[in-house]
């Protein structure tokens, strides 16, 4: 066990990934191409068998930054690595197959993810067919992921279809639908945000049950810390398309170093009376993610900002404070 | 004195073949400058209460019982020949939609939307309804510049706030909001939800906020009701509900929130599904869900006031026993 988590499964080396937008007439004249960085320069390492959560606002680039994992988006610069295979240069289908084989997504919105003319059954059978699992042991592949995902009476199901269902049950047929071949690597998008509370944990704790059976690699996106803690011992915490904090979940909550981290723990509303109602350490909204920042991206931000993190005369990029626990460096004395 | 009082409000959705239950029975008061919750889950009829006070529920909805008093005077009432009386939408209670933010017209500048309610309901001259519309950005935390803007140059926060502000336009009396935060990322919640308690202090505004979220209401509301399957369990000051709730339902609801501060690393789920509000059990509503149910919970249980807080359960007696037990995980999922 300790072997295997010593490996890395998947390596991002300086990832960049920047969106084209619409140019106005004045752009074009001037030959000007704005583009949004959605992802800029990032490099982290995710070992065998970790899980680790993404957080961020909307428009911090997690969504983006699961897509390149996917392979769905190729980086406009860098390279990323799953088991030391660089997966973007994959050409031949045998070769995609074998990598999907081992990657699984499972979506937001369960309501939107599963084809309305499919019945369970079609739903579940069609990873097994298009990566070409023997049609023999399809059977019991189904009936193993619906005990998995604590969906007894399996027969109940397989032939409704997903209106028939309520969206916890539809949660835990797409996650079943990610399991069902057995991945080694899982990247879960916001998998409760749409579902009520009461049903959230139940598909929380099937999640983790999963993992800690199928021993799988997971990467859970989230905007929500709160959850994020419940399902990951890393937690990664992203600023406008650059990680900003990484760290070990505990300490990221309990003993966050970055001021935007510091925000997001006091921003994160708790089920308790007599909470703080001091304002956040933070001003401002998110900036449009077109303008190019010369210094610090957290400085328009930041309540107390240096003329030298403006101008980008402070060394940036993550240092290791801890171990394990890596923090913008730029921004470590700014509070 | 309660500004706004809600009396054995019942209202359902009928269709050709079956009449949904969506609201039962629901009664409250709201009191000035008070900012009331109302919680539950999606389908618990959270929603169509708010609306029903707004009377824009979908014509498919017919109030059978109930009758609405706004000072004093009579807002609604069930089957009557009341006129429709529409004037006090927006002057005295003004409603925050679902997704309001989505909801303004992108073709047209925000300032030619606000002139619209300021000119035609609040009939003010168009110079008067820029100089007021500047004061409202003011008032909500936007710079008077951004008024010539279209939507979509706004962020969703801000778009909420000038929905807020368009629902503040006309001094209305009592807001009611609905999800107002529910699709905003948590540092933007946090300023919006900030936004409604500064405005409660400077206006002496009636908040009514819907949500699904505990922790939102734990953080600026006063009293709290809470609903299951179209009816109100539970009802009380935050304070009671959150630290030693009565009903079943708001302990499971309590256990399955996350908490970022808390030690366990575990959430407790609520197993089961709401009932069906076609044909609702004759009994309590959530009998099925309930790991403290007796026989007598076949039979509808009745509605207990205590001072300031009231609860529909055959179980309070032993309610502290049940807050322990509420506690642990074994008590609500049963292992194979």
């Amino acid at each position: 066990m300790s072997d295997i988590k010593k490996n890395n499964a998947l390596e991002f080396k300086n990832v960049s990934k920047f969106y084209d937008v619409n140019r106005n007439l004045k752009e074009i004249m001037t030959g000007v191409k704005p583009q949004v960085k959605a992802v800029e320069n990032v490099s982290f390492k995710i070992k065998q068998g970790e899980s680790v959560g993404i957080v961020g606002e909307s428009g911090c680039g997690k969504t983006t930054l699961a897509k390149l994992v996917l392979n769905l988006l190729n980086p406009t610069e860098g390279k990323i690595l799953y088991e030391g295979i660089e997966i973007n240069k994959l050409k031949k289908r045998s070769e995609i197959i074998d990598y999907k084989r081992n990657l699984q997504f499972v979506f937001q919105n369960p309501y939107d993810s599963l084809n309305p003319r499919f019945t369970i059954k079609d739903i579940l059978l069609e990873p097994l067919k298009s990566l070409n699992f023997e049609e023999i042991k399809h059977e019991e592949m189904i009936s193993n992921v619906m005990k998995l995902v604590k969906l007894k009476n399996q027969d109940e199901y397989l032939y409704k279809y997903p209106h028939e269902l309520s969206g916890g049950q539809l949660q835990r047929i797409v996650l079943a639908r990610a399991l069902i071949i057995n991945p080694k690597f899982v990247v879960a998008d916001e998998p409760v945000s749409m579902l009520d509370v009461s049903v959230r944990a139940g598909i929380l704790n099937a999640f983790n049950e999963a993992k800690s059976r199928m021993n799988f690699t997971a990467i859970y996106i989230s905007h929500d810390l709160a959850l994020v803690k419940y399902v990951c011992e890393r937690t990664i915490v992203m600023y406008l398309g650059s990680i900003v904090e990484d760290g070990p979940t505990s300490e990221v909550i309990n003993n966050p170093q970055h001021p935007y981290t510091k925000a997001l723990v006091k921003a994160v509303p708790v089920p308790h009376v007599d909470q703080s109602h001091e304002p956040l350490p933070i001003k401002g909204n998110i900036p449009d993610s077109t303008i190019l920042h010369k210094g610090c991206k957290f400085s328009d931000r930041c309540i107390n900002p240096s003329n030298d993190c403006k101008e980008g005369n402070i060394p940036m990029g993550l240092i290791e404070i801890k171990p394990g626990h890596w923090v913008d460096q730029c921004c470590i004395n700014c509070t | 004195m309660s500004i706004l009082e809600v009396k054995n409000l019942s209202v359902s959705y009928v269709s050709k073949t079956s009449k949904v239950k969506a609201v039962e029975n629901a009664s409250f008061n709201l009191s000035k400058g008070e900012l009331l919750g109302i919680v539950g889950e999606s389908g618990c009829g959270k929603t169509t209460l708010a609306r029903s006070i707004m009377d824009v529920n979908p014509q498919t909805a017919v109030i059978d019982t109930g009758v609405i008093y706004y000072n004093n005077s009579k807002l609604l009432e069930a089957s009557s020949n009341l006129k429709k009386n529409t004037n006090y939408k927006w002057k005295e209670i003004a409603f925050i939609p679902q997704s309001a933010m989505n909801s303004l017209d992108p073709v047209y500048r925000i300032i030619d939307q606000m002139r619209e309610i300021l000119i035609k309901r609040g009939n003010l001259n168009k110079k008067d309804a820029d100089e007021k519309s500047e004061e409202l950005f003011a008032l909500v935390g936007i710079d008077k510049k951004r008024l010539r803007d279209f939507p979509h140059q706004f962020s969703g926060g801000m778009k909420q706030r000038v929905a807020i502000a368009m629902a503040l336009a006309l001094n209305p009396q009592i807001v009611i909001a609905d999800e107002p935060v529910t699709a905003l990322d948590v540092i933007v919640q946090r300023q919006i939800l900030d936004l409604f308690n500064e405005l409660r202090n400077k206006l002496n505004l009636s908040i009514i906020l819907v949500t699904h979220d505990i922790s939102v209401v734990a953080y600026i509301c006063q009293k709290v009701a809470v609903m299951y399957a179209g009816e109100i369990v539970e009802m009380g000051s935050v304070k009671s509900i959150l630290e030693e709730p009565k009903h079943p339902y708001t302990m499971g609801l309590n256990n399955a929130f996350p908490d970022l501060h808390s030690k366990d690393d575990f959430l407790v789920p609520i197993e089961g599904s709401p009932p069906n509000l076609i044909n609702p059990p004759k009994g309590c509503r959530f009998l099925d869900r309930c790991p403290f149910s007796i026989d007598k919970c076949k039979t509808r249980p009745e509605r207990i006031f205590e001072e300031s807080r009231e609860v529909i359960c055959w179980r309070t007696d032993d309610y502290k026993t049940l807050l322990e037990e509420s506690k642990k995980f074994s008590t609500w999922v049963v292992n194979e």
